[in-house]
């Protein structure tokens, strides 16, 4: 047992598997004799030789190329992409050539070669070198797709990826080269399209990857230290994905956050909460929430780039209030009265909702509202504090129309709703029908 | 047309004189096999805009009709394990290695028995069996393509060499310079093929480029010596190629050849090539590589019956290939998600 930093990970990741396969290769800008600039390809030069590990011109595309063309005639080559942003100027060999070059040739041709490249962010190096891109490549179909967050992490999927006979792309997290973990000693080779449980828990998932995975555990010692046991997975593979290991979780405590330091729009987590929303709704006890950096390029100032990435702390409060609401969803929580928030009344219709299609009782207490689900009704009591308007306006979508003062609307065959300027109340009624769709759009 | 933005380019004529070429050091062989080379391409792409017309091949195609001198002459150069990389424009360089005209007809025609299974098409031509490594349709990746498998091959020390073709086009995009660049520092073992038939798409690539040989003149920057070849004689081009490859396979590095040639039709089935002064088409339509090699045998004393013969088995070859394409199956339905990965599948997760 050794410990290594990350940055030493990635060197001895890549010289286990040199040393035992004589077809593995490695370029890329500034690898061999300054041994990368972040130091990640030290010593490799001294021990491999210059016809092993090559120094390339700052030419992105030859570089891709070389290495498609040398995977493709009997080589595993390595290539290094110094920066993740730098993916947008040779994007056409990586999304046209090496994803799709297998597919459209039917199997003849075979690329096992590796892409690394520092990612994201942590250095506060501006907008244009810490973007975190594995949403790009996640995107691509025919590319896989690792972030390790650990020194031994990147030993085994470094080794894993070298191994493969697809094209991998492994994503190092700038932001952790200098962390250290400890790594067995002798051969690691790990298993791509694995995530791992890296704290058990019962109360919420965390998914996380790379940077943000030391962060989603600070956060679950956060929360353990307020009563609230999450569990902390670290996707690690994007591409294949671990899809099972994270619906078993769900199921499990009911709900699901992620960690992203990808911009916001269709980062990795996106899919997945597709995946859950599709396969393991019923598992879920509330809304899955997105933590991710903002639909924004990454400021440079130090305050800027911390505050817009997703910290332990900013995670352990989303979470923790999430699961409050839910708490009180679930007849734990204390009543208030008051005046009903606009957010407060969609979780209560959510609430509604969610009670009706599992046929569960729940109470929401925040609005003083009670919601009790029998075989053929669900009354709402107290609700003189919600405005009617409110009501209305949430409720005009569905079938029926809603009339200013009294109305009447269809759920499920079974349930009326009546409302009215004192109130609301469901009621049982036989020619009453449910229109799912626009529940949905309720609770969402 | 004079609605060129630059106003009508001047017309670029060929070189003529096809008779300086009859005594290059060509054995008979050689100048036989090239002419059924020739002959197949040209068959064979005949064929497949009839049957385009016909509506049987679908999507795009790009035609090497006028150009098979450069694909027949280079193609017969190589060593059996070399690579061939080429473009969109790929149906000649594929069927130069030997591969099966009904494989390739196949494909165009989105068959199941296609050279790829009806999964890449007219674009994508790859059989590596027979080192067709690839046709490659965004313009520059391959030649950056092709330098990997050199640097493999100078790697491996198996004397093989790489030939990328690409068209005039190519040569403003960025990805040529850094191939161009890297092959040279690396001296790589790779034959750089330019196929400069006048026009990039439906522009003419002296309009919009700095210098006139949009190849031949930027080989200096890379430390290459300028060639600048007769893309319309066979034989140039066979004995330009051989010296190159020989020089690659020496470990001398990297060649730039810039064979000038012609397109007969335009660049696409889309374009019917109007945006050419007539006078142009019309000069190279008379300078057509087959006629003007046909012409060198007769010179040679080749019999005609002999060439005739040739015309005749390939012509038979083309109808075979024909009916093979024509009764092909479809596509396996399930043939859609194969092949994504090595292991045979598509999946992506658990």
């Amino acid at each position: 047992m050794a410990e290594l930093t990350y940055r030493d990970a990635v060197a001895r990741g890549i010289a286990q598997e040199m040393a035992r396969d004589e077809r593995v290769v490695l370029i890329g800008e500034d690898v061999a004799g300054a041994g990368g600039v972040f130091k990640t390809t030290v010593g490799l030069l001294e021990r491999f030789g210059p016809r092993r590990v090559v120094d390339t011109p700052i030419s992105e595309q030859a570089i891709l190329g070389a290495v498609m063309g040398a995977a493709m005639t009997g080589l595993r080559p390595i290539a290094e992409i110094m920066f993740g942003d730098f993916f947008a100027v040779c994007w056409d060999i990586i999304a046209n050539q090496i994803a799709k070059t297998r597919y459209m040739t039917d199997g003849q041709v075979s690329l096992p070669l590796v892409i690394k490249t520092g990612n994201g962010a942590g250095l506060r190096f501006g907008a244009q070198h810490s973007q975190a891109v594995e949403n790009w490549a996640m995107a691509i179909p025919g590319l896989k797709v690792v972030v390790p967050s650990t020194p031994r992490d990147v030993v085994g999927l470094m080794a894993a990826a070298v191994r493969s006979d697809d094209p991998v792309l492994v994503f190092e997290a700038k932001g952790l080269y200098p962390t250290k973990g400890d790594v067995e000693d002798g051969e690691i080779v790990d298993a791509l399209g694995t995530a791992r449980i890296v704290r058990q828990g019962r109360d919420a998932t965390i998914l996380a990857l790379g940077l943000m995975v030391p962060r989603a555990l600070t956060a679950a010692e956060h929360l353990a230290a307020r009563g609230i046991d999450a569990e902390v997975i670290d996707v690690r593979s994007l591409m294949p994905l671990d899809a099972r290991t994270i619906l078993e979780s769900v199921a499990k405590t009911g709900r699901l956050f992620t960690v992203e330091e990808n911009p916001r729009v269709l980062g990795w987590g996106a899919e997945i909460a597709s995946i859950v929303a599709e396969e393991g709704f019923w598992g879920l006890d509330g809304p899955i929430q997105r933590i991710t950096t903002p639909h924004i390029p990454l400021p440079s100032a130090d305050s800027l780039e911390d505050l817009v990435l997703p910290s332990a702390d900013v995670v352990a409060a989303t979470v923790e209030k999430a699961l409050q609401a839910s708490r009180r969803s679930d007849g734990g929580g204390s009543s208030r009265t008051g005046e009903v928030e606009e957010d407060q009344l969609a979780a209560m219709v959510g609430a509604i909702a969610h009670t009706l299609l599992r046929g569960v009782r729940l109470q929401c207490p925040a609005t003083d509202i009670e919601v009790t689900s029998g075989e053929h009704a669900v009354v709402i009591r107290d609700a003189h504090n919600l405005t009617c308007e409110a009501i209305v306006r949430r409720l005009a979508v569905l079938d029926g129309g809603v009339g200013s003062s009294t109305t009447v609307i269809g759920i499920d065959g079974l349930v009326n709703a009546l409302i009215t300027s004192d109130g609301v109340r469901l009621s049982a009624a036989a020619d009453a029908r449910l229109d799912l769709a626009a529940l949905a759009k309720l609770v969402t | 047309m004079s609605t060129h933005p630059y106003g009508e380019h001047a017309a670029v004529l060929p070189p003529g004189d096809p008779e300086r070429n009859d005594g290059l050091a060509v054995e008979r062989g050689t100048r036989l096999e090239l002419y059924r080379s020739m002959q197949r391409m040209r068959q064979f792409e005949k064929r497949a805009y009839d049957l385009f017309l016909r509506q049987l091949v679908k999507g795009t195609s790009h035609l090497s009709l006028g150009m098979e001198a450069v694909a027949a002459g280079v193609g017969a150069a190589l060593r059996g394990d070399d690579y061939t990389f080429a473009t969109y424009r790929g149906h000649a360089h594929t069927l130069a290695r030997g591969v099966g005209m009904g494989a390739v007809l196949a494909e165009l025609l989105g068959r199941g028995n296609g050279l790829m299974g009806g999964k890449g098409g007219s674009m994508h031509l790859t059989s590596v069996a027979h080192g067709m490594m690839g046709s490659y349709a965004i313009i520059g990746a391959h030649l950056t393509i092709a330098n990997g498998a050199a640097w493999s091959a100078q790697y491996r020390g198996s004397e093989q060499v790489a030939v990328c073709f690409f068209g005039d086009g190519t040569t403003n995009i960025g990805a040529f310079h850094e191939a161009l660049n890297y092959a040279a520092v690396f001296k790589l073992p790779v034959v750089f093929v330019c196929e400069n038939n006048l026009y990039m798409e439906y522009t003419s690539i002296g309009d919009i480029t700095a210098v006139p040989l949009p190849a031949a003149d930027r080989a200096a920057a890379y430390g290459l010596e300028p060639q600048r070849i007769d893309g319309n004689d066979a034989d140039e081009c066979h004995v330009t190629a051989l010296r190159a490859l020989a020089r690659a396979r020496a470990g001398e590095g990297p060649s730039l050849i810039e064979a000038v040639t012609y397109r007969h039709g335009g660049h696409s089935r889309a374009d019917p090539g109007k945006y050419r002064p007539q006078r142009e088409v019309e000069a190279w339509l008379a300078y057509d590589p087959i006629t003007v090699y046909r012409d060198r045998l007769a010179r040679l004393g080749v019999e005609a019956d002999e060439l005739d013969a040739i015309d005749k088995q390939v012509a038979e070859e083309v109808e075979d290939a024909t009916e093979q394409a024509i009764s092909g199956p479809t596509p396996d339905p399930a043939s859609a998600y194969t092949e994504l990965w090595a292991d045979g599948s598509s999946a992506w997760r658990n």
